[in-house]
Formats: structure tokens, sequence, C-alpha cells
């Protein structure tokens, strides 16, 4: 039904084809990037920064998930669209009076964001396959199985991500203020709280939501330099993010309870 | 007579203020019902609550007999206030969802733009549509699971003559077809034109349920003016067949009794040897009753 509902919506597909566009570009252009650093004068430990292995399918799962992760914005204002949109046309209303129910409303717009994640998801799995088997050393079944745990943390934190979003688009109902705030947290608030916070108690720091969510797929590039970022999920970080994720879930079905349509 | 909807106690407070307070309202199956009222008087926040949109305080209500849930609105077709589309979608586009909501085959789309007459025009956005063609649509849209029961929440708001003309005859059409229609409006000529049965709400509160067809049977209502002033007010305090009556102005208005006729009055009038130079009865129409009963509620 949410197809049926943005199929013929401009601003929906430009969105989506940003968000994958960025991903593949960037993705694609790893090896430039290095490449830069390297004229730059850049190098680690006498390392050229071309040797390191990006690509490789080792790594190359954390470093696109993570990736992915970073265009969330893109995705999360598809999300933000379909829902203020529903307000400003005031079709929420009508699709109730319809015969929807809330419950199937919530549940409509929730599995419209469960496929925007596996969609990204799939994406990253055959950017992934693509650019491992044209550069990757070791392309053997092991080695490509190897930590692409990763792919479906990657869904799961995109759709953490989007019940914020969406608790977001359901409290403020307006799609510019909407997309204002949930930029202003994202790229401003949580960062600087973050830091602040996590200053003076670490703790509290790593579990502000997004800080939490983000988490899941640990900073990968930084393993290159420290050879000790994570390359696993590690356990606590999926409990702090899926916290968040109830809380968020808690969050909407009050929304969708409580308030008039 | 079957029960289409029954409304028990039903209140809605907006923080302090009280919209809709305690209604009880039931209507039956077949009747075109009009929902009366000034403007916030609490008829679409009625409508709301009754269609699952907005939250009552207290209360309950009870569509048709059977299951209470939110799947019984897909056997009824209803469009509160301004038509709600979205604006990129074509109507054919927005008539799919509508029909994926109601469970309802998309064949029907075309059947009933054809019947608003939107068929030629199903294509293009509804941004591209004009206020009657978008109420026109609406109407469409409600029509798509072919509903016992539709509410219309003033259909012919803002149209121009042809178009308020174009929903009053369609309106006609669907209750012939047996279709039981719950109408709101403030125009008064509106509901005494299509309906069978009408509510007066005031502050949320009904003040008055009853059939428009006894309206036009109380023909009672006398107005009458003489140039012997003082003789024709004797006269009328004094006569058995007035039940009340009033000055306004040089004319007397008056309240025959039950069961007078209006040439008993005239002819005792000419034996009691006074002559009138105007004799006029007047059919009591919405207007008048509601503002009636406007007035009485608020002197109460």
């Amino acid at each position: 039904m949410e197809f049926l509902k943005l199929k013929t919506n401009r601003a929906f597909w430009i969105l989506l084809g940003i968000y994958f566009l960025a991903l593949i570009v960037f993705a694609f252009s790893g090896g430039i990037i290095l490449k830069y650093l390297e004229n730059d004068g850049v190098n680690y430990q006498g390392l050229s920064p071309v040797m390191l292995p990006i690509y490789d399918f080792e790594d190359i799962w954390q470093n696109l998930a993570w990736l992915g992760y970073l265009f969330k914005i893109f995705p999360a204002l598809l999300i933000i669209i379909s829902i203020t949109n529903e307000f400003q046309f005031k079709t929420h209303r009508q699709n109730i009076i319809d015969g929807l129910s809330r419950m199937e409303f919530f549940l409509s717009k929730l599995s419209f964001a469960i496929f925007l994640a596996l969609l990204s998801a799939v994406v990253i799995t055959g950017m992934g396959l693509i650019l491992g088997f044209l550069h990757a050393s070791d392309t053997s079944g092991s080695a490509i199985l190897y930590n692409a745990v990763f792919i479906p943390a990657h869904a799961y934190q995109l759709l953490l991500y989007f019940l914020f979003t969406m608790f977001l688009s359901l409290i403020i109902r307006k799609s510019a203020f909407t997309i204002l705030v949930l930029l202003i947290y994202t790229l401003m608030i949580e960062p600087i709280g973050a830091a602040i916070l996590g200053h003076y108690y670490p703790f509290l720091g790593s579990i502000l939501p997004l800080e939490a969510i983000s988490s899941v797929v640990a900073f990968p590039f930084s393993r290159y330099v420290f050879l000790q970022t994570p390359d696993y999920i590690g356990l606590p970080e999926f409990l702090k993010a899926s916290v968040w994720g109830l809380v968020m879930l808690f969050g909407i079905f009050y929304q969708l309870k409580k308030r008039d349509f | 007579m079957e029960r289409v909807l029954e409304i028990n106690s039903l209140t809605k407070k907006f923080g302090r203020i009280t919209a809709v307070d305690s209604l009880d309202l039931t209507v039956e199956k077949g009747s075109v019902f009009g929902i009366l009222g000034p403007n916030g008087s609490g008829k679409s926040t009625t409508l709301g609550m009754i269609l699952g949109v907005v939250n009552p305080v207290s209360g309950n209500f009870k569509w048709f007999n059977g299951d209470q849930d939110h799947k019984v609105r897909r056997r009824i077709g209803a469009i509160l206030e301004s038509p709600c589309f979205y604006h990129y979608l074509s109507a054919n586009n927005n008539l799919k969802v509508v029909a994926e909501i109601k469970k309802v085959d998309t064949a029907r789309i075309e059947v009933v733009l054809d019947r608003v007459g939107l068929l030629s025009r199903k294509n293009d956005p509804f941004s591209t549509y004009s206020l009657g063609m978008k109420q026109r649509l609406a109407i469409a849209s409600a029509l798509l699971s072919d509903p016992e029961v539709m509410i219309l929440d003033e259909p012919t708001n803002g149209l121009d003559p042809q178009g308020i003309a174009d929903i009053r005859e369609l309106i006609i059409d669907l209750a012939n077809e047996g279709r039981t229609i719950i109408l709101a409006s403030h125009l008064l000529d509106e509901v005494q034109r299509i309906c069978t049965d009408f509510a007066v709400l005031r502050h949320g509160k009904k003040i008055f349920q009853g059939k428009v067809a006894d309206l036009d049977q109380d023909k009672t209502n006398v107005e009458v003016r003489s140039n012997d002033t003082d003789r024709l007010s004797a006269y009328l305090s004094g006569s058995p067949f007035i039940a009340s009556f009033r000055k306004e102005g040089s004319n007397f208005k008056l309240v025959l009794n039950p069961g007078i006729e209006i040439t008993d009055f005239h002819r005792d009038l000419i034996a009691n040897d006074i002559v009138l130079n105007k004799l006029q009865v007047n059919t009591n129409t919405l207007e008048q009753k509601f503002l009636q009963l406007l007035k009485s509620e608020s002197n109460a």
C-alpha cells in the first residue's frame, strides 16, 4: 500500500536515487580516495594508504555497512515524507475513516521502513560482492561470509534509525520542521551531547539514542590506524540499540493511540 | 425499525471546552439523517468519533449490530470536511489506495468514477482538480465499497450553485437506492430538501430530534393584520381558537389550537365584525424551527 501511495511521488524517487547513488559513488571511489590521500603525503607507519585492504572480504562488509549508515539521512527523509504527507493531506484521517485501524496504519509505515532497510542491505550486498571480486585478495566462500553479519546489522541499524525518524514525524507532523529537527539532532545536538557527556561519563554518552544505534556498526577505518577497532558486533552495543528501538516503538504506539487523528 | 447507528452519552473535551456533551442519537436504516447546528456545535467532532479518528472521553456508539472493530468502517462511506487525497496521485491511483483499505475489487473504481462523472479525468493528478471535482471524487471514494451507510460532512461547502445542485441530486439518488445517509450541515434548506429526519445540536448537546415531514404538517402558524388593531387584539386574547399570539409591528403572529382549521378562524372573525387586511398561513420551515429551538435553549 505504501508503494501505491508513493509510486508517482517525484521526491520519493529522487531521494531514493540520491541515497543509492551516493552509496555507489563513495563505495567505488574508495580506491580513488586512498590514492588522493597518498598523493597528499599521508601514510600510516610507512604504509601507503593504497595498500589498505578496504575491499577485502574480511573488511568490506563492515566498511560498506558503516558507509550506508553514514548516508542514512536520505532514506530517513523518505520515511518523513511518507508520514508527514499523510498529515499534510489529512489522508491519515481518511485512511482511518475508510476502515484502516491505527495499528494497520502503523504496520503499513513499519513495513515501508523494513522494506527500505532491506533494500539498502541488498544493494550493499550487491556492491560488496562486485567490489570484493574486483579487488579482494581472498575470494573463497569462507572469506566472503566472514563478518557478513554486518549486512543484517546494517539493516537493523537503519530500521532503528527509521523508528526514531517515525517517532519524530508523528510528534511534529510537519515535514520541513521534522527534517530540520532530525538534521539538527543527528548532526549537532547528539554528537555534541555525546562528546560532552561521554567525556565525563562515558557510559551515559554511549547510551544516547543515536550514539547507541550507530555503535552497532563501529567506525571501521580507524582499525587501519589503531588496529583495535572492534570488527564484530558487541552484545552491549546491540542491546543498547535494541532498548532504544523498543522505547521508540512504545512512543510511536502511544502517539498513535492517544492522539486524535 | 432496524438501527444503523446508536450513540450513547458520547462526550469529547478539548482542554476545558466540552465539544460534545453526553450525546444520544439513533439513526434508523434507510433514513436521510440531517445533523444541524451552528458552526462549532460539535457536528464534525461527533462524526469524527463515530468514525474512529477522534477519541471520545466517555460514552460509546454502535454501528449496525455486529462487530465494532475498524472493519465495520469499510461498510461505511464517509467524507469529513474537505476531500482528503494524495495531491500528487491521480484519481485512479488515489482510489486504488482506498480500494486496498476497503478490500474492494479495483474494477469498482471505473464504476464509481463514471457515476460522479470523472471518468475522463481519472489519470489527472488530484492537485489539478477544481473544488467541485474534488468533492465528487470524495463521493466516488465513499461509494467504492457500495456502502450501506454514507456520512457526508458539509458536502456542498464552498461549491458554486451548479456544483451544489449536482451534489444534492447525487445524494437524493443515493438515498433512493435505499442507503442510509447521515448529513451534517449548517444549511437549513439543504437539510429540509434532502433529509427525512434531523437532529439539532448546540454546544455539543442534542436539543431536538424529529422528522422533517412533521414540520410540513404543522400549518398552524398564522399572521394577521387589521386596520383596527385594538379590536383585533381584544378578540385574539379572548378567542378559544387561539393557543398564543404575539404582536410584531402592526402584525399579529398567532398559533391556532390543534384541530382548528383556518376557515373556522376566519368565519369567527367575520362573525365578530373584524375585517383583516392581511391573512397569511405560514408553513413552519426548518429555519423557524431551528431559530425557535436555539432561542428557547438560550433562554433556558
